[in-house]
């Protein structure tokens, strides 16, 4: 395997278009091999490889995969990259196959992740740092959260110019209902039918406040457009194709914001949705033992200062996620709690009212 | 104290009260357990089962019928309900009367011959691994042209049931464990306490001296007053028995003394005769002298020798028959010349009576003794033509509807025989009737001595000859013969 060090290799899935290959079970394998590769150490030991499987961008998670690798030379990493409701029919399509290829299962969807762990396909694992995840981000020792990402208006600061930035959802609904000529298609989110945690976020607002459905009214009457890819929808806030992106992964939209003096983030202040990305070692793994040290070190100290430090992606860990979050930071965070609950919108049923709904206001006109 | 320091190997009454008491309360205990952990167990399913339930009426409120088709949109409080179990797995499926899925997570089983009910029905199952708490739940509902029952069905894994039933019942039996301890605590104070006055008299026992006889103090508790009164009495009795060996000591001396000083008279007289023929009758008396004298001393060894032995307890299968005839070839080969009229009757029944017929247990040596300072006595008190007849018989006794055999023994004699006044005086150890002058006064007394080791009856008596008649009335022994 040895051969095959194509890192860094980035995912062309965060270059958007493929939406055809929505469902296929493509991943983007990155043997991550660590800095060591250079140093002979081929010989020096046996390597033991873990395969994880992710949504979380190859390039955000690079650097805390590399100082794993580099703590622990006798585990290499091959990391898969791949879209929430992928990654859900992967596993279940691997548990069905019998397939033991996947150790570990990381993902932003964390209402998919439950159902996984509902399924019975996750592993129990305590870990030394328990006391120290929040008891909404874990779940029967098996669903670890490990970020917390803040879920964040986006927008064009060229664009943008003259306009009062919205405090609270209902202002977002008056602000687009007041200036429809500019907004209109100017407005994009995640497509919550091919997006897991785009359906996630919408579904948490269902939950979290009934001014939503005004929202949704401005949104729909704005012909909001959808997108299947975070990077996607920044890339046309970033170019002014868009002038907001709603409902954004707040980790990425920092990290572009950071780099590109045209985008900015906004937190709403009546409540900011927090949504943290999880992992559970898979049932059948065979290198359980490799997955529990590579979970233990997303959760550990260690493992969340390099996050903190060297990644986009804003560590849950309270003294750490201090570093990160933007500086308007409101106290209304609202941390998507893990259990039973997220089920609700799960079931096929109510997925289905929801998803007849969200097509019928937001399905783009080429696919009707 | 040397004795204090020695552990006993006997049991402790008091670690068999506490072992007993323990047993007890373990009963107890196991008995409180069962009972918790099904009280636990009803209480945990209870609890959980209403989450189930309340989870179901969410659900079932927001389901009705649109235009003839069941829509059912799961409210996210349901969920929220099954959360509050919190690490619990959840299974459910909704579906209609005619087993049609409505919407699913799995796949499940419905109960078998269910009735659609608004009252829930509950069960275990095994699911995805699990063991799983099942439930079932239907309404009816009404259309404008069609009415059906909606059943939802939830499963949910047991850990938070198997949580409330394990602290349920470990703080239940924390306590009931507490009362244990305790019991038994109180259970160890009651019984030191009730000891106590055992152990005073067993100090005032250990630092008595042996001089002492001093009756113990009586203390309250009535058991241990009656323990304290036993070992008074037993203290007044070893008192008695000591000062009789002290009597019987002086007597031996006193005998043996007065016995040797008669030879050392006789002797001395003798040593100072001059004439040949007084002298020939000085020794002579000297001689009957010395041979009373040996007569005392082997009679004092046969006392002491009974008594040792009756106090050692040796028992083994005698033919008294047999011993009879061999005491009587001793005696008769002593008195061959005598003038003396001797007859032994053995009853047919015990001549021909086969091997037990003649049973008894006792001392052979003992009894042998017995026998032949019976016949002894009657040679020695009768006159020189006596005629002693020497029976041995059978008798059978009812006792309270049961019949024992008897063997006895009578010897019969023409001599002078003992007035019944001082029939029991003879027994004594030293006294003599005064008739004959060479009675050591121990004969009858040792004949005494072994009857009453041995269980049997001495009766003196007049016999049909005129003088003594001696019955010694052994139980015969019964090896596997029926009585």
């Amino acid at each position: 395997m040895s051969a095959q060090s194509l890192f860094p290799l980035i995912s062309p899935l965060s270059a958007c278009s493929a939406r055809s290959a929505k469902y296929m079970l493509f991943a983007i394998t990155v043997l991550l091999t660590a800095m060591l590769a250079a140093i002979p150490a081929a010989f020096s030991q046996e390597k033991t490889e873990i395969d994880i499987w992710s949504t979380t961008d190859t390039a955000a998670f690079e650097s805390v995969i590399r100082a794993f690798e580099t703590a622990n030379p006798d585990i290499e990493i091959a990391y898969h990259e791949i879209t929430t409701n992928a990654l859900f029919e992967h596993v279940l399509y691997a548990r069905d196959r019998k397939d033991t290829a996947i150790d570990l299962v990381i993902s932003s969807a964390m209402d998919l992740q439950v159902k996984l762990v509902n399924e019975g396909l996750a592993s129990p694992f305590s870990t030394d740092r328990a006391g120290a995840t929040p008891s909404w981000a874990e779940w029967r020792n098996e669903l670890y959260g490990f970020t917390y990402e803040p879920i964040v208006l986006v927008y064009n600061k060229e664009a943008f110019r003259g306009y009062p930035l919205p405090k609270t959802h209902s202002d977002l609904a008056d602000l687009l209902i007041n200036n429809l000529p500019t907004f209109e298609e100017k407005v994009g989110t995640y497509d919550a039918a091919s997006s897991g945690a785009g359906y996630l976020f919408f579904t948490q607002d269902a939950i979290q406040s009934d001014k939503i459905f005004r929202v949704i009214e401005a949104l729909s009457r704005a012909k909001m457009r959808t997108y299947d890819y975070t990077s996607a929808i920044l890339d046309a806030v970033a170019s002014g194709d868009l002038i907001l992106g709603y409902n954004v992964i707040g980790t990425y939209a920092l990290e572009r914001a950071s780099k590109d003096p045209n985008v900015g983030i906004f937190q709403f202040k009546d409540y900011t949705i927090v949504m943290s990305r999880t992992a559970f070692i898979y049932k059948h793994s065979r290198k359980k033992r490799e997955a529990e040290r590579f979970l233990e070190f997303l959760l550990s100290e260690t493992g969340q200062e390099k996050m903190a430090r060297d990644s986009a992606l804003i560590p849950i860990s309270p003294d750490m996620r201090r570093l990160k979050l933007p500086a308007d930071s409101t106290n209304a965070y609202l941390p998507i709690k893990m259990g039973i609950g997220l089920l609700t919108y799960q079931d096929p049923l109510k997925r289905r009212y929801f998803l007849d709904v969200w097509n019928s206001i937001f399905k783009k006109p080429e696919e009707q | 104290m040397k004795h204090a320091s020695k552990r006993l190997t006997q049991k402790s009454m008091r670690h068999r009260l506490i072992l007993s008491m323990g047993a007890g309360f373990l009963a107890i205990l196991t008995v409180i357990c069962i009972g918790l952990w099904g009280y636990a167990q009803q209480a945990a399913n209870e609890s959980y089962d209403r989450l189930l339930h309340g989870a179901a009426l969410a659900i079932l409120e927001r389901a009705n019928l649109a235009s003839g088709e069941v829509r059912v949109d799961i409210p996210y409080s349901a969920f929220e309900i099954l959360g509050l179990a919190k690490e619990d797995r959840v299974f459910y499926r909704i579906f209609t009367q005619d087993d049609e899925t409505i919407t699913a997570s799995h796949n499940l089983r419905p109960k078998a011959n269910y009735k659609p009910s608004e009252s829930p029905v509950y069960w275990d199952d095994a699911f995805s691994g699990e063991s799983v708490r099942f439930m079932q739940q239907a309404r009816f509902l009404t259309g404008d042209n069609r009415s059906l029952w909606v059943i939802v069905q939830f499963g949910q894994t047991c850990i938070a049931r198997h949580d409330m039933i394990a602290e349920l019942f470990w703080r239940g039996f924390a306590v009931a464990l507490f009362i244990t301890v305790v019991g038994l605590l109180f259970v160890w104070i009651a019984i030191n306490s009730a000891l106590h006055p055992l152990i005073d008299v067993e100090q005032n026992l250990r630092q008595r001296d042996i001089s002492d006889f001093t009756p113990l103090p009586v203390t309250p508790p009535r058991e241990v007053a009656s323990l304290v009164l036993s070992i008074n009495g037993f203290i007044s009795r070893l008192k008695n028995n000591l000062d009789h060996s002290q009597i019987f000591i002086a007597d031996v001396t006193h005998q043996i003394r007065t016995a040797l000083s008669a030879l050392q008279g006789q002797l001395e007289l003798a040593s100072k005769e001059q004439s040949p023929e007084l002298l020939k009758g000085r020794i002579e008396k000297a001689e009957r002298q010395n041979r009373q004298t040996i007569h005392l001393t082997n009679q004092l060894l046969a006392h002491a020798m009974v008594i040792h032995r009756a106090d050692q307890k040796i028992v083994s299968d005698i033919h008294l028959a047999d011993l009879l005839k061999t005491v009587l070839q001793t005696l008769l080969r002593e008195h061959v010349k005598s003038d003396i009229d001797f007859s032994v009757n053995i009853a047919p029944d015990i001549e021909n009576g086969g091997k037990t017929a003649d049973l008894i247990a006792g001392d052979s040596i003992s009894i042998r003794e017995a026998i032949s300072n019976v016949i002894d006595n009657a040679i020695k008190h009768g006159p020189a033509n006596n005629r002693i007849d020497i029976s041995l018989f059978e008798h059978t006794l009812k006792l309270r509807g049961r019949e024992r055999k008897q063997l006895i023994l009578q010897v019969d004699d023409a001599g002078p025989g003992i007035p019944e006044e001082r029939r029991a005086k003879v027994l004594e150890r030293f006294y003599t009737t005064g008739t004959g002058n060479d009675g050591s006064g121990l004969g009858l007394s040792i004949v005494d001595e072994v009857m009453r080791s041995h269980k049997a009856q001495l009766r003196l008596g007049h016999s049909a000859l005129g003088g003594l008649s001696v019955r010694m009335i052994f139980t015969r022994k019964t090896v596997g013969i029926p009585t």
